[in-house]
């Protein structure tokens, strides 16, 4: 018994270092271009009002009233498809800035490693949290706590990483103006 | 004691493979990105000569052989790891912020893993036959953990490895799991015979990983980009600023 456990686990360490070496890595967008990065920032994020409104208890009690059941049996499912997007839309956001913060670490000649960690441990309750939600609205229920959390997440990283760029943007103008 | 022709047949192919490999490695001029292993398949090439003349000398159960063998075995783990960090080094180096805080990572890691292996070998006796087996899965853990944190870390950060460095490092990578795998199993089964077969075996798969790393001709050598000092930046960049907006001067002028 003790043998075959040894064995899958190396079978297991010797599948994961080929995939390390050989796996694919992940497609870089074509349309962006190294100096339009700034198409890497979130742009999901921005419609979580609209969505907090579908969310909400209202729009529900209204249409119970006024509308037949197949009317809100249809209205519920196609809510659900919205978030669901809404859901895959914030995960690109997230996506995107992940890579734009490891294409800046990438340039950056000296890397701050509480900066990296927090960033590897926001990656990681991110999509922890994202499954978690996603299980819960396959569960029929409407998960606005987790919602607003991914969504301050890539809110936060978004402004943070939008930070980063403005003050390394700003310095080629203002030592323009040193000369004129 | 002596060894069976099929073994001294193993032993003449295997030299010779690792003869050609090493011939392959100064054709390609491996030296120059990868010295370290250069200089490990260098070493091997002359162990099989010097093992070779000291089998003819004192034969192969003797304990002068049996000595010098382990020792050559030591130098060679040593030389692997270094490999390993050759390898890790020559994907990261170029990005210089990320190999900074893998550096210190990877030492990290490899001083836990040996902590790991001295505590789990407490209690071995101390004598040769019983020291060597736990040793040597212990160090080989070491290469391969060393090995898959490095790049991990090229994989978080999308550095991709070139073809022939992949292929190096899982040679390496294969005979070390092998190896550890081979000395775990050999308290178990106590077969002296397989577990050398096993050794040997996956030696040369590592070795047939090896040439095929260097059977193409590299690709040519891509030199880090040297960012400039914020110095320079600072006297560059009013100088430019100031010739685009002459540039810009010049064609309103032409526009009117």
């Amino acid at each position: 018994m003790t043998i075959a456990i040894v064995a899958v686990l190396m079978v297991a360490v010797l599948a994961v270092l080929v995939w390390l070496l050989f796996g694919p890595h992940r497609i870089q967008r074509p349309e962006v271009r190294p100096l339009e990065i700034k198409k890497l920032l979130p742009v999901h994020c921005r419609h979580f009002p609209q969505i907090k409104r579908i969310l909400g208890q209202e729009d529900e009690i209204f249409l119970g009233r006024r509308a037949s059941k197949h009317t809100l049996k249809l209205w519920r499912k196609e809510r659900s498809q919205v978030l669901r997007l809404y859901m895959q839309g914030l995960a690109e956001d997230f996506q995107n800035l992940t890579e734009l913060a490891r294409m800046l670490s990438k340039l950056s000649p000296e890397l701050r490693p509480s900066q990296e960690l927090e960033l590897l441990k926001a990656t990681l309750q991110f999509h922890i949290l994202y499954r978690m939600t996603m299980l819960r609205l396959a569960l029929r229920s409407l998960p606005l706590p987790e919602l607003s959390r991914l969504t301050e997440m890539v809110a936060t990283l978004g402004f943070e990483l939008e930070l980063l760029l403005n003050k390394m943007t700003a310095r080629v103008p203002q030592a323009g103006m040193h000369t004129v | 004691m002596s060894l069976s022709v099929f073994s001294l047949a193993h032993w003449a192919l295997s030299a010779l493979l690792e003869a050609a490999i090493l011939v392959l490695a100064f054709r390609r001029r491996l030296g120059e990105r990868l010295p370290i292993f250069v200089v490990y398949l260098t070493v091997l090439v002359c162990n099989e000569v010097a093992a070779f003349g000291l089998y003819q000398t004192v034969g192969f159960g003797s304990k002068t052989f049996l000595y010098v063998y382990w020792s050559t075995q030591g130098l060679f783990l040593l030389l692997r790891a270094l490999v390993v960090y050759e390898i890790c080094r020559s994907i990261l180096s170029p990005l210089e912020g990320i190999w900074r805080l893998a550096k210190p990572f990877l030492a990290m890691m490899g001083c836990i893993l040996l902590t790991t292996m001295l505590v789990s070998a407490r209690g071995t006796p101390l004598n040769l036959a019983s020291l060597i087996p736990p040793g040597q899965r212990g160090l080989e853990l070491i290469i391969v953990g060393l090995l898959i944190a490095g790049l991990a870390f090229c994989r978080y950060y999308r550095v991709r490895a070139e073809n022939y460095v992949a292929w190096i490092a899982l040679g390496l990578g294969f005979h070390s799991i092998v190896q550890a795998t081979d000395n775990t199993f050999l308290p178990w089964l106590a077969h002296f015979t397989l577990w050398a077969a096993l050794s040997h075996v996956s030696f040369d798969i590592a070795m047939i990983m090896w040439v095929v790393a260097l059977w193409s001709p590299l690709p040519a050598i891509q030199h880090s980009r040297r960012l400039l000092g914020q110095d320079e930046y600072d006297r560059l960049c009013p100088q430019v600023t100031a010739q685009l907006r002459e540039l810009n001067t010049r064609l309103l002028e032409m526009w009117k």
